[in-house]
Parts: structure tokens; C-alpha cells; sequence
């Protein structure tokens, strides 16, 4: 169970645009081990998608520039491979469900045809083959299978969300990347969804990276979870740890953000202010300016992660005390 | 699809239709007079209102106009005043050598052009970019006369090696088919580049690179037919208008095509074969309208033909 598959050590990137830089990471230390299903959350520009791409080393040439860290798949590191290797962990090993349905598509090839060609890539499979597998693929995730020949924009976004979950199941993955794979889609369908990587998890003990705004997903589904703020994670342990005693105040935030089912109705507190803005980011701790219990030292200094038990770590120089 | 070209063919013909009616309302609005021109100078008044009575020329506007329409659609054009045999006939004649130049064209400007334009767009800032870039500014800016005269001065003048004039044989081709096609070499070449950019920054690019496919496939085999598509229909208008004639440049090779033969009509007060030249060049063009619109739909399954 502790055998690393993927580490991301201080991982730094940033975009160049006309206008500016965008400081999307700042140093994003994180690993998942064989079979682990590890949970990512954070509001949107947190960095979740852009981890997402550097692990597949598929960041924008154009803009993306990565200043500093590393990231390895089996103790090898993603930016130092070669073509050859890169191809065959992405899709293969590795497979990542896109964000945005409505785009991950393209839009002049057939689903089934977006789905088989992983098949026959990675698995040597004959046309024949492959497409008939990809109509097994389109049914697992609800969908008629003689639709293989239809185009993406015949289909609902719900619908095109799960072809990109064909897709990325296609080839039984060791690490499955799902980013906010459930967003487009009504509960019935997510509730099958979630069945099914849950079951991909079991069967094939393939780990999983989920990136999700969604905790009642990752409380289903995850045994870790990593919370991300600007750029960073900042607070990371076992999902009964970190749900049950949140030690950053965003986390925290976070948590009560959410309706709860039992218990006395209380109200929603959102979190005040604004997300950190990775053009501009603030000094200290980039949650410093939202943050009810800040402190002289939380405007300067970065806290470092800090372990709380063998379960749970914090970036947080108030959680410290807190213990 | 049958029912959605017969209903294209359906507005084609309204089209035409209201081409005809310009056109006939155009040349009579121009002036000038006909029999005159069929008649040896100094005709008598009599022999003029025989040739205007011969001609239609004395009926009312709408029954001219109807007479001629009737014609149309028993293929008979009108006679031509300045060459005196069928309009017919004469663009029968003349329409092989317009489709010729123009298949020519676009061989020259697909060919090399095509893949320049998706080389360019992938490899983006590389020199090969900076010359895909260089090569189109140049065809954009020069203009269709100065091209010409270009080609004329260097391949027949210095070096001799090709006719600059006439249309017998095969090397004939090659000058007026380079000097139309750069232009539209030029325009592909953006056009693809750009398309290219525009595709590879999709989403969906990065997820077919997310399933291990390689630069080259990805390339060639999807970004390619994305980018194909705004290429189809540049395509597809220019070869409407290199049919319905591409003036000067005919008239300076002197290749006998709807060009030169418009020019010519022009010149001569042909009214008969102007008239119909327009109408011929405004159902050509809609017709490859039409086939564009339907290869445009097999490559690009998000347009329907319904
Ligand atoms: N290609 C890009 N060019 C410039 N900025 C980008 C690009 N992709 C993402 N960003 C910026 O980087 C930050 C992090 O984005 P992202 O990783 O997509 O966050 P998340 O997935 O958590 O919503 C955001 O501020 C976003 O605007
Ligand atoms: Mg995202």
C-alpha cells in the first residue's frame, strides 16, 4: 500500500501571459500510492487542473514555464522522459479525465473513434476490436452503444463527460486523473459514476487522483484528501482526519460551507473575501487576508507544512497552537 | 441529402432568377444600340427599325426580357452581335479552358500550401513559421497584374522557359495557373496556419495528447482535419471565382477563358453575351456553392444539410 507510485516534490509553475505572470503553483508537494484514492480540492484558479497537466507533462508549451520541482512516476521524472515513454504512461498508465466536457471533445471525430484509438495505441488492438470494446466502454457508463458513431455535439454535456470517462477507464490506468469529472452530470449518473471508479479501484487497485469542488464525493470516495489554497496544498491527511478536525481555517472554512443533513440546522457560513489572485498574490500565508485568526508573523512568513498526527498535516501557524 | 440538394438547386434557380433580371435590366440601362452594331455604318432609318424589328428591339422591355427567358430555358442564349454565331456556343467553347486554369490553380494552390500551412501553425515561431508568414505576405500583397508581369519577365523573357501566351499546349498553363494560384497559395497558407494555432490550443488537442498519441499523429490525423475546414471553404469561393473568370489574369496570357471572353464582351458591346456570361458565371458559382456546402458537411459533422 505504500509503495509511491506518483510524487510531486515543491512544484512551481507559472503562466506568462501578455499581461502577466500567474503564479498557479507554488510549491506543491503531494504523492499517491498503488491504489490510494486521493481527493484534491480547492476553489477554482487554486491550481487543481494545472497539477493535473504537469503530471502528464502536458502544460502549455506556449505559456507555462516550470520553475522548480519535480514530479515522478515510478521514481522516474515526467519532465526528463522521453517521447517514447511519455506516450505510453499517458492514457496507457496514466489517464486523466478532462475538466470541461464541452470542449475536452474534438468535435470532427467520431465518440467511439475518441475512444478506440486508445485502445488500439496502448492494448495493439485491431479497429474491429477496439471499437467493439468502446461500445462495451459507452455502456458501462450508461450510454446506448450503437451511438459510437455519433458526433460529440450530438450528445448533452452529461452525456460527453461520460465518453470522457470511457475514455479514461478505457485502458484499465494504474493512476486515474479525474478532473471535477462529475460536475456536468445529475446525481443519478454521478452516483453510477462513482460506483464505477470505485469499482475500477477495487478490481484493478488503480489509484486515484480526484479533483473535485464536491466533499460529499471525497468522503464517498477517498481515503486522503489534499486541500489546495493559491497554488499550494495546505492542508492534507486521511479524509476521516482532516473532515472530522480541520485544522486550517480554510479547510475549516470549506467544511462549513456545506449543508449538513443531521443535526440542528445551522446556517452556511460562507468564507469571507475574495480567492487569492495568482497574479497578485498576497505576502505570508496567501489565506492571511481572509483569514479570522491571522497574526503578525501569518503576513510574512509562509508557514510550512507541519505534521499533526501520522494522518494529518497543516500549513497553519495558528493550527500548531491549536493542539 | 437528395431532398437537400434538390432544394438547394431550387433557391439556385431563384438566384438566377434575380441575376437575370439584373443583368438584363443592366445591360438595357448601359445604352447603346444593338442593331446599330450589326448593321454597316450609314444604315438607313429603315433598315435600322427592320434590324430593331428583327432583333425584338421594338417590343416593350418585359416582353424582351420574357422572350430572352424562354430562350434560356431551351438553351438558346441569343444570338452574339459581335461574333454572329450562338452565345451558346461561344461559352461552350470558352468554359473548358476556365475550368482548366482554375483546376490548374488550385493543384498549384492546395499542393504545396495546404501542408505548408499546417507545418507552419505547428511549429509556431520556428523558421520554417518565418517563411510560411514571409511567403504569404508576399502573395498577399502583390496584385494580380504586377504577379504577372513578373512571371512573364522572369520564366518566358529571361529564362524562356515557358510560353507567356496562348493556350495550345500543356506548358501554356503553367504561367497564368502560377499567377493566380500564389495568391491563393498565400491566403491557404495563413488561413491553414492559423487554423492550425487556433486547433492546437483546444482542449481537446491536449486531451488526444493525454492518451499517449504522438506529435506527428496528432498533427496530421486530427488538429489536421480541424483546421481543414476553413481551408474547404476559401477553397471553395475562390474556385467560384476563377471560373466566373479571372479577368486579368486571362487577358494577359491571353487564355481564352470566361475572363478574356468577358473582357472582350465588354469591349465589343456584345450585350447578348454579356447578359448571359452573367448568368452562366452566377449558376456556376452557386453550384459550386452548393458542392462546397456538401463537402464541407462530410468533414465537418457539426454542419447539416438540413
Ligand atoms: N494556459 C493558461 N494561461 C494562463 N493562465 C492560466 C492557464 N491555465 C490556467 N491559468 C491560471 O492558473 C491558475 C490556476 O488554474 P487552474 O490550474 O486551472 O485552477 P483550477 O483547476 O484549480 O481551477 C488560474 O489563475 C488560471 O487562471
Ligand atoms: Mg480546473
Amino acid at each position: 500500500m505504500d509503495e509511491k507510485i506518483l510524487e510531486i516534490e515543491d512544484l512551481v509553475v507559472e503562466y506568462k501571459t501578455e499581461r502577466a505572470t500567474v503564479h498557479a503553483l507554488n510549491g506543491v508537494d503531494l504523492s499517491l500510492s498503488k491504489g490510494e484514492s486521493l481527493g484534491l480540492v480547492g476553489e477554482s484558479g487554486a491550481g487543481k487542473t494545472t497539477t493535473a497537466l504537469s503530471i502528464l507533462n502536458l502544460l502549455p508549451e506556449a505559456s507555462a514555464v516550470i520553475k522548480s520541482g519535480d514530479i515522478r512516476y515510478h521514481g522516474k521524472s515526467v519532465f526528463r522522459m522521453n517521447d517514447k515513454e511519455l506516450q505510453s504512461m499517458r492514457g496507457g498508465k496514466i489517464s486523466m479525465i478532462f475538466q470541461n466536457p464541452l470542449t475536452a471533445l474534438n468535435p470532427v471525430f467520431t465518440v467511439g473513434e475518441q475512444i478506440a484509438v486508445v485502445l488500439r495505441v496502448h492494448q495493439g488492438m485491431s479497429r474491429k476490436a477496439a471499437s467493439e470494446r468502446a461500445k462495451e466502454l459507452l455502456e458501462m457508463v450508461g450510454i446506448a452503444g450503437y451511438r459510437i458513431k455519433d458526433y460529440p455535439h450530438q450528445f448533452s454535456g452529461g452525456m460527453r463527460q461520460r465518453v470522457g470517462i470511457a475514455a479514461g477507464l478505457a485502458c484499465n490506468p494504474e493512476v486515474l486523473i479525474a478532473d471535477e469529472p462529475t460536475t456536468a452530470l445529475d446525481v443519478t449518473i454521478q452516483a453510477q459514476i462513482l460506483e464505477l471508479m470505485k469499482e475500477l479501484q477495487t478490481k484493478y487497485d488503480t489509484s486515484l487522483l480526484m479533483i473535485t469542488h464536491n466533499l460529499g464525493i471525497i468522503s464517498e470516495l477517498c481515503q486522503k484528501v489534499a486541500v489546495m489554497y493559491a497554488g499550494r496544498i495546505i492542508e492534507y491527511g486521511t479524509v476521516r482526519e482532516v473532515f472530522k478536525h480541520p485544522m486550517h481555517p480554510y479547510t475549516a472554512g470549506l467544511l462549513n460551507a456545506l449543508p449538513k443533513l443531521e443535526g440542528p440546522r445551522e446556517r452556511l457560513v460562507a468564507i469571507p473575501g475574495r480567492v487569492a489572485d495568482p497574479q497578485d498574490l498576497p505576502d505570508g500565508c496567501r489565506f492571511h487576508p481572509r483569514c479570522e485568526g491571522c497574526q503578525a508573523r501569518c503576513k510574512e512568513e509562509i508557514p510550512p507544512m507541519v505534521r499533526v498526527n501520522d494522518d494529518h498535516y497543516v500549513a497553519c501557524f495558528g493550527a500548531k497552537e491549536g493542539i | 441529402m437528395l431532398k437537400y440538394i434538390g432544394k438547394r438547386l431550387l433557391q439556385t434557380l431563384l438566384v438566377l432568377f434575380i441575376v437575370s433580371i439584373f443583368a438584363f435590366a443592366l445591360i438595357h440601362m448601359a445604352g447603346g444600340n444593338p442593331a446599330l452594331l450589326l448593321l454597316p455604318d450609314g444604315a438607313s432609318d429603315e433598315a435600322i427599325k427592320a434590324m430593331e424589328h428583327e432583333l425584338g428591339l421594338d417590343q416593350p422591355l418585359y416582353i424582351q426580357y420574357i422572350q430572352y427567358m424562354i430562350g434560356v430555358f431551351q438553351g438558346d442564349l441569343g444570338m452574339s452581335t459581335a461574333y454572329k454565331i450562338p452565345v451558346a456556343d461561344i461559352i461552350a467553347e470558352r468554359l473548358p479552358y476556365s475550368i482548366k486554369l482554375t483546376m490548374g490553380t488550385v493543384l498549384v494552390g492546395c499542393s504545396l500550401c495546404i501542408p505548408l500551412g499546417i507545418i507552419a501553425g505547428s511549429n509556431r515561431g520556428k523558421p520554417v513559421d518565418f517563411f510560411a508568414m514571409f511567403f504569404a505576405l508576399l502573395g498577399n500583397s502583390m496584385s494580380a497584374v504586377w504577379l504577372a508581369v513578373l512571371n512573364v519577365f522572369v520564366f518566358s523573357v529571361w529564362l524562356g522557359w515557358l510560353p507567356s501566351m496562348g493556350a495550345e499546349s500543356f506548358s501554356n498553363i503553367i504561367l497564368p495557373a502560377l499567377t493566380l494560384g500564389y495568391p491563393m497559395a498565400a491566403e491557404i497558407t495563413r488561413v491553414g496556419r492559423s487554423g492550425m494555432i487556433d486547433t492546437l490550443s483546444e482542449d481537446y488537442i491536449t486531451a488526444t495528447y493525454a492518451k499517449g498519441i504522438s506529435r506527428r499523429v496528432v498533427n496530421w490525423k486530427y488538429a489536421f482535419k480541424n483546421a481543414l475546414i476553413p481551408i474547404i471553404t476559401l477553397v471553395g469561393m475562390s474556385i467560384g471565382s476563377y471560373l466566373a473568370g479571372a479577368v486579368v489574369v486571362e487577358t494577359v496570357f491571353a487564355w481564352p477563358g470566361i475572363g478574356q471572353l468577358t473582357n472582350q464582351a465588354v469591349g465589343n458591346r456584345d450585350y447578348q453575351l454579356v447578359q448571359s456570361l452573367l448568368l452562366v458565371s452566377a449558376a456556376l458559382f452557386t453550384l459550386i456553392n452548393l458542392v462546397v456546402d456538401i463537402i464541407n458537411s462530410l468533414v465537418d459533422p457539426r454542419v447539416s444539410l438540413e
